[in-house]
This record gives C-alpha cells, structure tokens and sequence, in this order.
C-alpha cells in the first residue's frame, strides 16, 4: 500500500488564532485516519453510499452501520472560492487564500471542503486535478489540504 | 460603623483572601438606551419607575413604549416602599458569587406604584421573609461605573 | 378544516436515560428511524419535519444530518411546550394539504454534556449581561428551580396547598416509573420522602424537581386517509392550543398561580369539542411537582386552589379522576430537557392500549399539556381513538 497523497508539511498553515477542530464520537474516526495520514471517507455498509461530514446514518437508506473507506488521496476541485478578506486580524497575512470543495477520487461524490495550496490562488479552477497534503497541528490532530497534482498530462478534461 | 455586621444572605461583596482565587463580583448589567437611566439612578441611590404619559399606568422594566396603550413613558421616582409578592431562598447555585452567598432571598416585590420588579430581601435571616410582608429599598449596590442594583429590607 | 383529518400514525422514544456515546443528533436519528418503523412507513415518505433545539436553524440542520429535503418545517421554540406546538402546526399542514407526513424528532444529550447541576446555575460568573429584556431578573442569583418556587410559594400563600400536597406528585410518578424499566428512577418513595430531601429553592425539595437525562422522541403525523393501511391505529390530533404569558422574567407575569394553560387548555378542548371530564388520561409536563398543580388547575380538572388537594387523594394515579403521566413522568423516568415529546408518545401508547402495567382501560381520550421556560408556555394537545 502506498502512502496516500503527497506528504505532510510541517508548520501551521494559518495563524494560531484559527479555531481547531474538535472530534466526537461521531466523527472520530475520520480524524483519526487523517492523524495516520490516511484520507478516509464514510461509507455505507448496508448500500454503500458515501457521506460527508461523518454521521451515525446513511442519509440514503438510513443504516446505523458504517465503515472508513480508505482513499487515494487524489481528487478534483468540484468549486472553489478566493477569500481576499480577513475575518480574523491575524489572518491578514493569509489572505488571498482559496477555500474549496474538493471531489476526492473514490470517494462516491462525497465533497470535502478544505484548502487549496502550495499555488497561485489565480491558478485554481473548477475540475483542477489535486492531491493531498497534510498538515500535522499537534500531536492529536493532522488536518488535510489540498495542492495542485501532477503533471499537465494529469489534467485531462477540465470543465 | 466600618465593616457591616455580615449575615447569612446579606449578599454583601467578599472579601479577598489571599493565596485564594479572588471572589467574582456580582454580575452587572450592561445599560443599553431604554435602560441607562434605570441602573445608572440605582447606582446614585434612586429607584425610578416608568410613567406613561398618556395613561398614567407604571411600568418596569423599563421599555419604550407603554405597556397598555403604546404611549410615550417618562421617569418618576418611586417611594421605595413594596410588598412581597413571592420568594424563596436559593440553596443551590453553582455559579459564583451566589454559592458563596446561600442561602440568600430572591424575591418579587410589588413597589408601591404598581409595577413588580425581582430583588434580593437583605438585613433579615432568610426564615424570616413571608409573602406580604412590608419592604423598603434599603441597598443601592453599585456593581459597575453605569449601575447599581436596589436590594429590599424589611419595612421598619 | 375540510376532510383532511390529522393522525398521528407512528410514534417511539430513543434509548434513555442515559446515553454517553451518543450525540445530540444520534439521539433524533435513532427515535425517527423507530417511529417510521412503527408507522410502517419510510424515510421517503417523508416530506415534512419539525423539531427545535437552542440554535437557530435547529430544525434546518437535523433535517440536513438525517438527509431529508423537506418542503414543510416547524422550529417553532416553546421551550418544554414545544412538540405540543409543532405536532398542533403539523396537524394544521395536514389538513391544509401542506404535507403528507410529518416527521417530528427530539434529541438531546443534556445529562451527558452538562451533567446533574443544571437548573441550579445562573446570574454568576461576575460578567456583565447583555442588554435586553432578560436582564432585569437575571441579576439576583435567581435559578430556574427558584421561578417554580416563587409561583409554588405564592400558591400556597393563596391557597394554603402544603408541600405535603406537592410531594404526592412526585410519589404518584414514581409508582407509574416502578413499571417502567427504562425510568431513571424506580424504587418506591414516600411523601416524607420528598419533604426530607435537601431544599433547593423554597419550598421545592429536591424530589420536587425532575431528574436529569439523556433520551429523545419522535412521531409520524399524516392524513387518516394514508394511515387507513398502515400497521398501527391511527390516533386522531383533535385538537390543539398554545399560549404564553411572558418569557424569561416572572416579574412581567402578572398572577404566578395562573399559568398559560388556563389559555391553552379551555381553546385546544373547544377545538377537540371536549371538556375535562372526557380526558381518560393525561401527559403533562412535571418539570417540578408545582407545575402539575398549576396544570391541572388551569385545564380546567379541578378549581383553582384545589389542585392541592387533587393531587393528594390520588387524582393522578392509576384509578384516579386523571391517571397522568403514566410512564413516570419527568419526575422519575427521563426529563432531557424539553420533554414534550415524551407527553405524546405516550399519550399515543395508552390510546393504543400498549400501556402495559399502566394501561388505563379503554382509554379513548387523552391530553398532552406541555409546559415550557420559566412557567412562560403552555401547549395543549387533544388526542383521540376515533375520528372526531
Ligand atoms: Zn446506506
Ligand atoms: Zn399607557
């Protein structure tokens, strides 16, 4: 098995001040898999829909019984935006920064939203081919993002 | 006297002791344009009540239209003089400063000129405060640089 | 209304009253699932839902985590009241032809995230309060045990009722909670009991006030014409009423022995055409013993002033002139916060006669009251065997 995405990044992508996620029962499972660096996703066992964020029930045929489907750590960008605004004082020297809604392979059209970096945020675009990145925030929590992928014979079909 | 003979539920602000966490003072109120008037009278000693002035009804608290015809109101000061329309005697709160207080009297008085606001009953033990009973506003607690808050005694 | 005729078709409590690894939302998902179970109905049957929580959008963001799009929704917010009201508005969709079937949902995990000491907190913490009406008796180290004292106080100044009186509601719910194996409570106790307990707010003891827990509820409301071949009888919403007297200030309520059911109560029993003697048994709210007293006053079983002594003879007990809260009630078996719901299902159970050792026999009449904030709400529901 190889390790899924591109590799981790070591310090803080935004400023300390950014809030941290906090995992319940619910959803610990998928924070957990990003601690190992493994992008997950939650699937049905009983019809095998994928969802997303993590929940006890399958919004499609409402099974209590679900499973951590590992991914391949690639995806598309389904939409993205370019927050040019800080929100926080702290976050002045972040902007502009992308935020987007990433398609990742495997994944059964379930979307994640998160970050696109390591590029020009007036590079991105819709159907732009990424893969994942991880950020290592503490001992407990690795969160993951987004970077361009590959070379220009990856990006077939951009819509 | 210096310091006030402290009673059980007098409610009066705790002493700091050193080494010790500092006590929490009682919450104040933030004022907003319907009530500055209201708690910055309290902080100088002084109860005010609404008075509409197309129907004479008193008002608390303090709003900006009459309750019953939608008027203007305009302040009056009150005589101080009440009545308990209820109480009872907290002795459960977790928060501070109250479980440092119980147990202490909430209570709903009815002022003289109508309108029923809630307060504490200090200067007698809790057990004995009765429904009826005459009270006075006898304690202007300042509790910030806007505010104050009227706490009631036993009439006499 | 025209035909259309309001039912409730399928009805279920969650897991409770303990429930640590579960979220808010589990708790909704696990009640819905067992209600549409038992209406024999699906999840894309559903086209309406209705429930509410302490966040705006409550009802917006279930509907999302249980992946419904829902063309009809309810967060109306009356505190305990609340599922009184949405089931009431529900109703009033059927019969529109607004929605087919209504899924209505509550959750909570208040045990299990704040834990025994709720009720008893409140005005500390030495901040500065927002502006706003809630202020002005937010600053007296006031708790919500202390509202229900006041209003029980000034009862029984007015009409003498004893905390003895009190006391026998909460030894009524726990002789219904011995026969109910998920009560929180169980063990029989006595009134000398109730008035030996530790005081937490004169003159409410502790056994005066509901217990603490996790659990949640949930019920299926559609048209008699789609329940006429589903599984389950169909109880019939007669009738429905709400009202409210004032919000987080009891100084702004002008007689505390008077709650929002003397409104509720007399418009929902019009609507239903019924009076009080035709209830066979009741659901209400028993937040703390006083607000069972103030309730069945004010609905109209007994005059105001006497409900002292109706609790005391027995009133509320199985062969009693109003057998209410048949599972336990709040005082013994599970109170998670806003306990409507829990009034509904089973209200709906002992219309069904699947009340088991606290079956009324032949009950064809039942009434869920909802009580809600600080004595602020109150909501009454008429439910029926037959159609009306
Ligand atoms: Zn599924
Ligand atoms: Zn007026």
């Amino acid at each position: 098995m190889t390790t899924p995405g591109g590799g981790g990044q070591s310090g803080r992508w935004f400023p300390d001040e950014m809030p941290l996620p906090a995992a319940n029962a619910e959803t610990a499972g998928w924070w957990e898999a990003c601690l190992s660096h493994r992008l997950v996703v939650q699937r049905c066992r009983s019809c095998g829909a994928t969802r997303h964020p993590p929940g006890p029930l399958c919004p499609d045929c409402r099974c209590l019984e679900s499973e951590w489907a590992t991914l391949p750590g690639t995806g598309t960008v389904y939409s993205y935006t370019v927050v040019r605004q800080a929100f926080l004082p702290s976050l002045a020297d972040t902007v502009p920064y992308v935020v987007a809604a990433v398609e990742p392979d495997g994944a059964g059209g379930a979307r994640f939203v998160s970050n696109v970096v390591e590029c020009d945020p007036e590079e991105v675009c819709v159907g732009m081919p990424v893969e994942v990145v991880w950020e290592d925030m503490g001992p407990e929590l690795a969160v993951p993002r987004f970077r361009p992928r590959g070379t220009a014979g990856d990006e077939g079909a951009t819509a | 006297m210096t310091e006030p003979t402290v009673r059980p539920g007098d409610m009066h602000p705790l002493p700091e002791v050193p080494g010790e966490r500092p006590p929490k003072p009682r919450p104040a109120p933030l004022p907003d344009p319907e009530s500055a008037e209201y708690w910055a009278a309290a902080r100088d000693g002084r109860l005010l009540v609404q008075r509409c002035e197309a129907c004479g009804h008193h008002q608390l608290y303090p709003r900006a239209v009459c309750v019953v015809c939608h008027g203007p109101v305009s302040w009056i000061e009150a005589s101080g003089r009440a009545t308990v329309y209820s109480f009872t005697v907290i002795r459960q709160n977790h928060s501070r400063p109250f479980r440092d207080w119980m147990p202490y009297v909430v209570a709903l008085v009815d002022l003289e000129e109508g309108p029923r606001i809630m307060t504490n009953i200090v200067g007698c033990d809790p057990e004995d405060v009765r429904v009826d009973m005459p009270v006075r506003a006898a304690r202007f607690d300042r509790v910030s640089d806007e505010a104050g808050l009227v706490l009631f005694a036993p009439e006499g | 209304m025209s035909g259309r005729r309001a039912v409730i078709a399928g009805v279920a409590t969650s897991d409770y009253p303990n429930l640590p690894g579960m979220s808010e939302h589990a708790v909704h998902a696990q009640a819905a699932s067992r209600a549409l179970a038992d209406a024999g109905l699906d999840w894309s049957d559903v086209d309406g839902f209705a429930t509410t929580g302490f966040f705006p959008m409550y009802a917006v963001g279930v509907a999302e985590y249980l992946g419904l799009r829902p063309t009809y929704f309810d967060e109306t917010n009356a505190g305990g009241a609340s599922f009184e009201v949405l089931v009431e508005h529900a109703a009033y969709a059927i019969e529109r032809g607004a929605a087919e079937v209504v899924l209505v949902t509550y959750g909570s995990v208040q045990l299990s995230q704040m834990g025994r000491t709720l009720g008893t907190g409140g005005g500390g913490g030495g901040g500065r309060m927002a502006p706003g009406p809630a202020v002005y008796d937010a600053l007296w180290g006031n708790t919500l045990v202390g509202s229900y004292a006041l209003a029980a106080r000034r009862h029984m100044h007015e009409f003498g009722t004893t905390t003895e009186q009190l006391a026998s509601v909460a030894v009524t719910m726990r002789d219904h909670a011995a026969h109910n194996p998920q009560a929180q409570y169980r063990e029989p106790i006595t009134v000398e009991d109730v008035v030996s307990s530790r005081l937490v707010a004169d003159p409410l003891h502790k056994l005066d006030c509901c217990v603490i827990s996790d659990g949640g509820g949930a019920c299926v409301v559609t048209s008699a014409e789609r329940a006429a071949d589903l599984p389950r009888p169909p109880v019939y919403v007669l009738g429905g009423a709400h009202a409210t007297t004032h919000h987080m200030n009891v100084s702004a309520d002008p007689d505390l022995t008077v709650t929002a059911a003397a409104m509720s109560g007399p418009l929902a029993f019009a609507r239903a055409g019924i009076t009080p003697a035709d209830v066979d048994v009741a659901q209400i709210y028993d937040s703390f013993t006083i607000t069972v007293v103030l309730s069945v006053e004010d609905l109209g079983f007994c005059a105001k002033g006497e409900g002292g002594a109706f609790v005391a003879d027995g009133g509320l007990g199985l062969g009693g002139r109003l057998p209410t809260n048949t599972d336990g009630g709040g005082l013994s078996a599970c109170h998670p916060g806003m306990r409507g719901m829990f009034l509904i299902v089973e209200a709906v159970r002992q219309l069904r006669g699947e009340g088991g050792a606290t079956q009324v026999p032949d009950a064809r009449i039942a009434v869920a009251h909802g009580t809600g904030g600080m004595l602020s709400t109150g909501a009454t529901l008429v439910l029926g065997r037959e159609a009306p």
